[in-house]
């Protein structure tokens, strides 16, 4: 009979951790393992315990085939947009354009198909109760820009950057906030200029419904929903499958929806 | 052998669960993963291949790690554009269910930030197999590599990770 070897004991064990040997190849493994000694039975326990522990915490992940195939979506139709205006793909790999246009034609097929796998959606806060978030205070200081000349800012929800308006518009950034809402992480960015504050909210999570009462508007290119809410103009919109909120006393609808759909020649993505 | 088939995208739906756990592992953070796995898709539908019957999910792991591996070579070409927000992990565990206590929250973080410390051999193993839920055989296919080299880089990559955990 062959010694068995240090390397097989290795198999031995890692197969019996997870339980992929039939009945029978696991009795003699672990006679194996037993003949071995000591410090291999420990290393069973331990592989076993860490295989146990592995498992026992693999999250589930109920809405992310609505998620992802939404951010697909939108991120495959802004890679187009921007490839057509001949902006670097900045943070993305380039594609060739056909394989672009067939990846966003099966991209469509995947919302419907992930739809029908993952469920409806709908529910989550309304963008009236994210809106509502701008009237409360930042939780801490301005976000710094994420680089010179970036156009975005270092802070993010969901991987959506927020943008930069400093140089652009004047409306500086002075603070954040981060709260859990009808089980959605929102951050928010308040930015002002001239004494008057706006307040810049990312919602985690799917999009939300389109509210209700809300003008539809289309603003250099970007789908927009403006709506006056307590006095406040709030503009609503998505990015790379988030929804967006905008809002601010003492501004104008239009002013917010230029700055929502402000491109910054492809850095900011949509 | 089964005969080769184009990759069905009208099946891709049933995998995403298990690729953005795979991902989640690969890169330890949920928001990293959910990037990954879209750029993951975006490349497989872009170009669709041939593979073999149920061998799906092992192609498309192995274009996950191909992905991991491309776009983390050109990050450090390119400004990061996310900054990662810790409260994503507890909502991603929540969804629409009961709400895992901090301690479960706690665990996951440590054991898939512990996975994402693994040296990129063992990793690829652990994650496949432990968090995947590949066979060794797919796994195999997916790394290109031999089924006793996934065991015994599996038994190393659990050493570890069961020694990081209990430090």
């Amino acid at each position: 009979m062959w010694p068995i070897t240090k390397r097989q004991l290795e198999r031995d064990i890692a197969r019996l951790a997870d339980g992929s040997l039939e009945t029978a190849e696991a009795a003699a493994a672990e006679a194996r393992i037993t003949a071995a000694g000591a410090p291999w039975v420990r290393s069973l326990q331990r592989q076993r315990a860490v295989v146990a522990r592995v498992h026992a915490v693999a999250p589930e992940i109920p809405d992310a085939p609505s998620t992802l195939a939404s951010a697909q979506r939108e991120r495959a139709a802004g890679q187009r947009a921007r490839r057509r205006r001949g902006f670097p793909l900045g943070a993305r790999r380039p594609f060739a354009l056909a394989g672009m246009t067939a990846a966003a034609m099966a991209c469509a097929a995947v919302v419907t198909i992930v739809s029908l796998v993952g469920g409806g959606g709908g529910a989550g806060p309304s963008v009236a109760q994210a809106a509502a978030l701008g009237l409360r205070t930042a939780q801490t200081g301005p976000p710094s820009a994420l680089a010179q000349k970036s156009s975005l800012l270092a802070l993010a929800q969901s991987g959506v950057a927020f943008p930069d308006w400093t140089r652009s518009f004047g409306w500086r950034p002075e603070g954040s906030r981060v709260d859990q809402l009808g089980g959605r992480t929102v951050t928010t960015v308040f930015y002002s200029r001239k004494s008057r504050t706006i307040a810049y909210s990312i919602v985690g999570g799917r999009t939300l419904g389109v509210p209700g009462g809300s003008d539809r508007e289309r603003y250099a290119g970007t789908r927009l929903w403006v709506s006056v809410l307590a006095g406040r103009a709030v503009v609503t919109w998505n990015r790379l499958g988030h929804t967006c909120v905008l809002s601010g006393a003492s501004v104008a609808p239009d002013a917010l929806a230029h700055l929502a759909a402000w491109h910054a020649h492809g850095r900011v993505a949509f | 052998m089964n005969a080769p088939h184009t990759l069905d995208s009208a099946r891709l739906g049933e995998h995403i669960g298990r690729l953005m756990r795979a991902a989640w592992a690969l890169t330890g953070t949920r928001e990293a993963a959910e990037d990954l796995v879209q750029e993951t898709l975006v490349q497989v539908l872009a170009k669709p291949r041939q593979v073999h019957a149920d061998d799906d999910i092992a192609y498309l792991l192995r274009a996950l790690r191909n992905t991991y591996v491309s776009t983390r070579r050109s990050a450090s070409r390119r400004p990061q554009l996310a900054a990662v927000d810790p409260d994503d992990l507890a909502f991603a565990a929540t969804g629409h269910a009961a709400a895992p206590s901090a301690a479960d929250v706690a665990e996951t973080r440590l054991v898939y930030a512990a996975i994402a410390e693994l040296p990129e051999r063992f990793r690829e193993v652990v994650v496949a197999i432990d968090v995947a839920g590949l066979s060794y055989r797919e796994t195999a296919q997916a790394l290109g590599v031999r089924e006793a080299t996934v065991t015994t880089r599996l038994f190393r990559g659990r050493d570890r990770l069961a020694r990081a955990l209990a430090a």
